[in-house]
């Protein structure tokens, strides 16, 4: 395993119990370092804990027990606001539902980190990265649609260029394309296999689809909240 | 904060109806308490007016009824309170006699010039013109009619002692005060003196101040410049009933808009909150991308105050525009108006800025509601 300096995200016996009448355990002392500009995924069935295993990298839940560490800070500790801080710079995020605002346009969605980064004031070069961005998802036409208002993949690939707007070091997708096409999921990866190998992004994808996982460097397989399987996977290609 | 501002305006924009319906409850609230306030306002208004707008405010007088010194007690009072106006007038009772009847009448001397004329009795002749010369008296319009006199015609009034004087009448008024009307007769010092047998003196002399709420406290102190000998009444002290009248008035007019208020703020507060659920999910997005817990409850405060903003801006206008409508049609049979519109704008002011006020306080709890969501709530439930 890569030495400590390396890793983006590290998880230090992570557990997770969801509390209500019934305590649902989901993750069970995970160990998970993440290197940087890796590409990663993880793999597992439905209910395995992909998702929470994500969002534990992504900071946007916190563990039950156990330690994360960004770019070897301690996380799990931080207050919210400077969590905040710490996604917004650091993290973007591609969810399953993809997650627009409706009340905005296209690139007004994809400009919104960057809105909430420079608190309210963005400039003319913050725009044309946006236009930039989604040239590269190829949504140069939909720019200003309605965000509510496009297909699906369009709207996932809006928030592929909404993830990559602050240039983070890490970008985490929860299933980027379990509801698209598979043609447009493989443009997908083929997007983010781009952009790992020219800006050296990280990328953690959560799938459940083999053939996908099979075109990143690394495969990390859960079952019932344990990491079953941690695989390098040299022949990692790529889709052309 | 300019951030949540941008969101804020942007979401009340997306939501246009839902945003119009609330500025609409917001500006009727508004509105009706506006409408209330100044309607109660200038009816109080009005009433005071002819209650005692033309009437004095403040009366000192003497026990033997003849005020002698009166330049130096002029110099004594004239820098108390607000005194806007001193008026001594020469005043005694006596009978109108006529072949059949006679009637009880007081006959009042003063000065007729508009400066001190507390009853603007030059304003309110309806035939003739004022007393002239030596034994020229305005008679009210009631009793002329029922004595069967007008302008240029003679009348004779006993004194209380039994001496006989003959007035021509130079003019007739109306005071719209029946009880006036039906028994004054004014006339200038000197036939008033001479008629009365006050050679040197005054009867009483009235005064009138700026702020007539205070007249109380005027007259208190008054009394305590001029000292004993004289008693000072005003007009509060003769109205209690009046006054007591228009304070259960104002409360009832203050407790209204202070229900108004809280409803609208209780509205605003629920349809904020509403918005706040129906956007959980974008706050959630803009939490997971970065958008801290601070500025997504500005976004609720902001929408609060636009939203009350705008209302409370178009329930004034609502409010001032319902007034004067209603002050426009609301006529007495002779055309005048049944309500002086009287608007105090510092009233709408504060008016206007508490609703502003109460509109951004209602948008706490939902702001609140924003700060605790979780991001992962709305990631994890879709």
């Amino acid at each position: 395993m890569a030495r400590q300096e390396q890793n983006i995200i590290e998880l230090r016996k992570v557990s997770k119990v969801y509390e209500g009448p019934i305590d649902t355990p989901v993750l069970f002392d995970i160990d998970l370092e993440i290197i940087k500009g890796s590409l990663n995924s993880i793999i597992g069935q439905s209910g395995s804990g992909k998702s929470t295993l994500l969002n534990m990298l992504g900071n946007l839940d916190y563990p039950t027990t156990g330690e994360v560490l960004v770019n070897n800070q301690f996380s799990h500790n931080m207050k919210p606001e400077e969590l905040a801080i710490l996604r917004n710079n650091t993290m973007g995020f591609v969810f399953q539902f993809h997650y627009l605002l409706p009340e905005y346009s296209v690139i007004e969605n994809v400009l919104m980190p960057k809105n909430i980064q420079r608190k309210g004031k963005i400039t003319q070069e913050d725009r044309q990265k946006a236009r930039e961005l989604l040239e590269l998802v190829g949504l140069a036409d939909k720019m200003d649609s309605q965000s509510g208002k496009i297909s699906g993949g369009q709207q996932q690939r809006t928030a592929i260029a909404r993830a990559l707007m602050n240039e983070p070091e890490v970008v985490l997708a929860d299933e980027p394309t379990g509801n698209l096409d598979s043609d447009t999921s493989r443009e997908i990866h083929k997007l983010f296999c781009k952009i790992n190998l020219e800006h050296k992004t990280t990328f953690i994808v959560v799938t459940h689809d083999e053939r996908i996982a099979q075109q990143t460097n690394r495969i990390i397989e859960l079952k019932d909240g344990r990491i079953i399987s941690d695989k390098i996977n040299s022949s990692g290609v790529c889709p052309n | 904060m300019k951030l949540s501002l941008i969101i804020a305006a942007r979401f009340i924009r997306k939501s246009r109806w839902q945003s119009v319906l609330i500025i609409l409850g917001i500006a009727v609230g508004i509105s009706v308490a506006i409408f209330i306030s100044i309607l109660i306002d200038s009816l109080q208004s009005t009433l005071i007016n002819s209650t005692v707008g033309n009437a004095p405010h403040i009366t000192i007088t003497k026990d033997d009824n003849n005020i002698s010194a009166y330049s130096d007690l002029k110099n004594t009072i004239q820098n108390v309170g607000d005194i806007t106006r001193i008026y001594p007038v020469v005043e005694g009772n006596g009978l109108l006699v006529s072949a059949d009847k006679n009637y009880p009448v007081l006959l009042k001397g003063g000065s007729f010039d508009k400066e001190n004329d507390i009853y603007k009795i030059e304003d309110k002749l309806i035939s003739g013109s004022l007393p002239d010369g030596e034994n020229e008296i305005l008679i009210g319009n009631s009793l002329a009619d029922t004595i069967g006199v007008g302008v240029g015609d003679y009348v004779t009034v006993s004194n209380a002692d039994g001496t006989e004087n003959t007035f021509k009448i130079s003019g007739i008024y109306d005071l719209k005060v029946s009880a006036i009307n039906d028994s004054w007769l004014f006339t200038n010092l000197d036939t008033a003196r001479s008629s009365l047998g006050n050679q040197d003196g005054y009867s009483s002399i009235y005064l009138q101040v700026g702020k007539i709420f205070d007249a109380d406290k005027i007259a208190a102190e008054v009394k305590n410049r001029i000292g004993s000998g004289y008693s000072v009444d005003n007009w509060k002290a003769q109205n209690a009933q009046l006054l007591s009248g228009l304070q259960g008035q104002s409360v009832s007019s203050y407790m209204i808009q202070l229900f108004v208020l809280i409803s609208v703020s209780i509205s605003i507060t629920s349809i904020l909150t509403i918005t706040v659920t129906q956007k959980s999910r974008q706050i959630g997005i803009l939490k997971a991308i970065g958008l801290n817990n601070s500025n997504s409850s500005q976004i609720f405060l902001f929408q609060g105050s636009i939203l009350g903003l705008i209302g409370t801006l178009l329930g004034v206008l609502i409010g001032l525009g319902l007034f004067y409508a209603f002050a426009s049609f609301a006529k007495n049979p002779d055309g005048s108006n049944i309500v002086e519109p009287i608007v105090k704008w510092n009233m709408v002011l504060l008016m206007g800025t508490v609703a502003f006020v109460v509109s951004s306080i209602a948008g706490i709890i939902p702001a609140k509601k924003a700060n605790r969501l979780s991001p992962i709530e709305v990631i994890r439930n879709g």
